[in-house]
């Protein structure tokens, strides 16, 4: 009887220490935070392997050796799959060099201005948090020896997919991500097997010195880019847009891109975690090759559908317009069809 | 700003809707800036091939080549008188007409071979241009997608495997 107080003290104390313990460790949404700006500010190099689970059931591997300086510069070398083997694609922010040592020929073009990354993460976010919600592994993991916060992303609404997340529980870096399709299968696990982290990495390997016999061509700019509004003040009714998006996207960005020589206009919007792409190009009857597609109707248009990786295409014409539009996104079918059906012309007066 | 001011008016002059004084403007605004010809280039391209505008025109001298080779034949049929004459003009009719029916040809040839059956939308194009954006995604798996993106100028690249679409 003299203990009972004693065992209600200590009880009491583990329950204290229970509950600062848990307190004490960050919060997914913290983590998610430091993931999305830690690649902007480290520079380490590593061994990375990507797998990647095919619509016919292949799994295909892509192994690579990097090096990343902050963003917007890196190099990586590709060592498998077999075909790609000695693939090197660099950057060093303003230029982006691919070389492909069996055609022994190399491709020069603009980086890409990468501004407004900031409001852009607190967009995603933001978008994140109401579209998914996140779970925390209670006891973490470890991933290529470093100590690693496991987040899950998961979806609030059906049909869409998920992912888990490795954090590097030092840095913030991802260490490794695993997405699952929204049937639930895998579609893919891309990790680090090896990492070092480095105060500071030479700037010759951000650089690309063609050697001798190697040919170098310069590809254009990979196009404009537009807000709504822009493009709506530049294309007026020639603009075609998706009076129903599928739940919780929201408009993202837009741009003027070209598309095997035709100009075509590219909207992109995004849930947070997923991107939805329409491409239209002024050009009746555009078609996707038979051979890797299906026909598909979309209202009373005869379309067609295609799927690489775990992209579905869906690729149909305009039935008033010279117009062929295209749906790219990690979609179901079903939902695909439902944003294409609401495609329509801009109206002048929205 | 003042790039601003006519970057808002290009979509107008395009079209050919601007009074005479702002297109002048924009005219001489154009000579001194490239980001404004690049724009004026896209919309161009964009208004003609929706339609938008009007359709392809014959080349620059096609119809004053047109209407003087018909000119000229109807000259040469009326001044035949005889039958070496004749078969003189006869020759210069069938070549010029031969010569109108080849330049009617080659005018519009570009457009039969552009057309809506030789043009095929080819998905890992298409899946490309959806990975380059997707890639801004600060969580999204940047290694499949470098390596989606890579696949596909491995194949402009001229790689004999570059690019390969895995179909189901």
């Amino acid at each position: 009887m003299k203990i009972r107080p004693f065992l209600l003290l200590a009880a009491g104390m583990a329950f204290a220490l229970a509950s600062v313990c848990t307190q004490a460790g960050p919060s997914a949404e913290a983590i998610l935070q430091k993931a999305l700006s830690a690649s902007d500010r480290l520079a380490f190099e590593g061994r990375q392997m990507v797998t990647m689970w095919l619509s016919d059931r292949k799994t295909e591997a892509t192994i690579t050796y990097e090096y990343h300086h902050g963003r917007n510069r890196y190099r990586i070398e590709y060592l498998a799959p077999r075909r790609a083997r000695g693939r090197l694609v660099i950057t060093d922010g303003k230029s982006r060099w691919q070389y492909e040592p069996a055609s022994r020929r190399a491709s020069v073009e603009p980086a890409g201005a990468d501004d407004g990354r900031e409001a852009f993460f607190d967009f995603s976010l933001a978008l994140l948090k109401s579209n998914y919600r996140f779970e925390m592994e209670p006891k973490g993991g470890a991933v290529a020896g470093r100590r690693a916060d496991i987040v899950h992303i998961l979806p609030r609404h059906t049909g869409k997919p998920s992912q888990t997340l490795w954090v590097d529980s030092a840095t913030g870096l991802i260490l490794k991500i695993e997405r699952t399709h929204h049937d639930g299968s895998l579609t893919s696990v891309s990790a680090y097997t090896e990492i070092h982290f480095k105060p500071s990495l030479p700037a010759s390997l951000f650089t690309f010195n063609p050697g001798r016999g190697i040919i170098l061509t310069a590809k254009g700019n990979a196009g404009s880019r537009y807000d709504l509004i822009a493009l709506r003040r530049r294309f007026g009714s020639a603009i075609f847009l998706p009076r129903r998006l599928a739940c919780g996207y929201r408009f993202c960005s837009a741009g003027v891109t070209s598309l095997r020589g035709k100009t075509a206009v590219q909207m992109n919007y995004t849930d947070g975690l997923n991107t939805l792409t329409l491409i239209q190009v002024p050009q009746k009857n555009g078609r996707l090759p038979a051979r890797s597609s299906r026909i598909i109707m979309v209202g009373s248009q005869k379309g067609t559908l295609a799927s690489g990786g775990h992209f579905e295409v869906l690729t149909w014409p305009h039935p008033s317009a010279p117009t062929t539009l295209s749906l790219i996104g990690d979609m179901s079918e079903a939902a695909l069809i439902r944003v294409a059906r609401s495609v329509s012309p801009e109206s002048p007066n929205r | 700003m003042e790039c601003e001011h006519y970057n808002e008016r290009l979509s107008e002059y395009v079209d050919g809707t601007l009074g005479a004084a702002e297109t002048g403007a924009v005219r001489q605004h154009l000579a001194v800036c490239q980001r404004c010809c690049i724009d004026v280039r896209e919309l161009r391209a964009m208004k003609q091939l929706l339609g938008v505008l009007k359709g392809p025109e014959a080349p620059s001298g096609f119809w004053p080549r047109m209407y003087g080779a018909i000119r000229a034949r109807r000259q040469a049929a009326k001044a035949a008188t005889g039958r070496r004459e004749w078969l003189g003009t006869r020759r210069r009719g069938f070549a010029v007409a031969m010569a109108a029916a080849m330049t009617v040809l080659l005018a519009f040839l570009p457009t039969v071979q552009q057309g809506p059956e030789a043009w095929e939308m080819r998905p890992d194009d298409l899946i490309a241009l959806h990975a380059l954006s997707s890639l801004r995604n600060p969580l999204g798996e940047r290694g499949r997608i470098g390596f989606v993106l890579s696949e596909k100028d491995a194949r402009d690249l001229g790689h004999p495997e570059g690019g390969e679409f895995h179909e189901d």
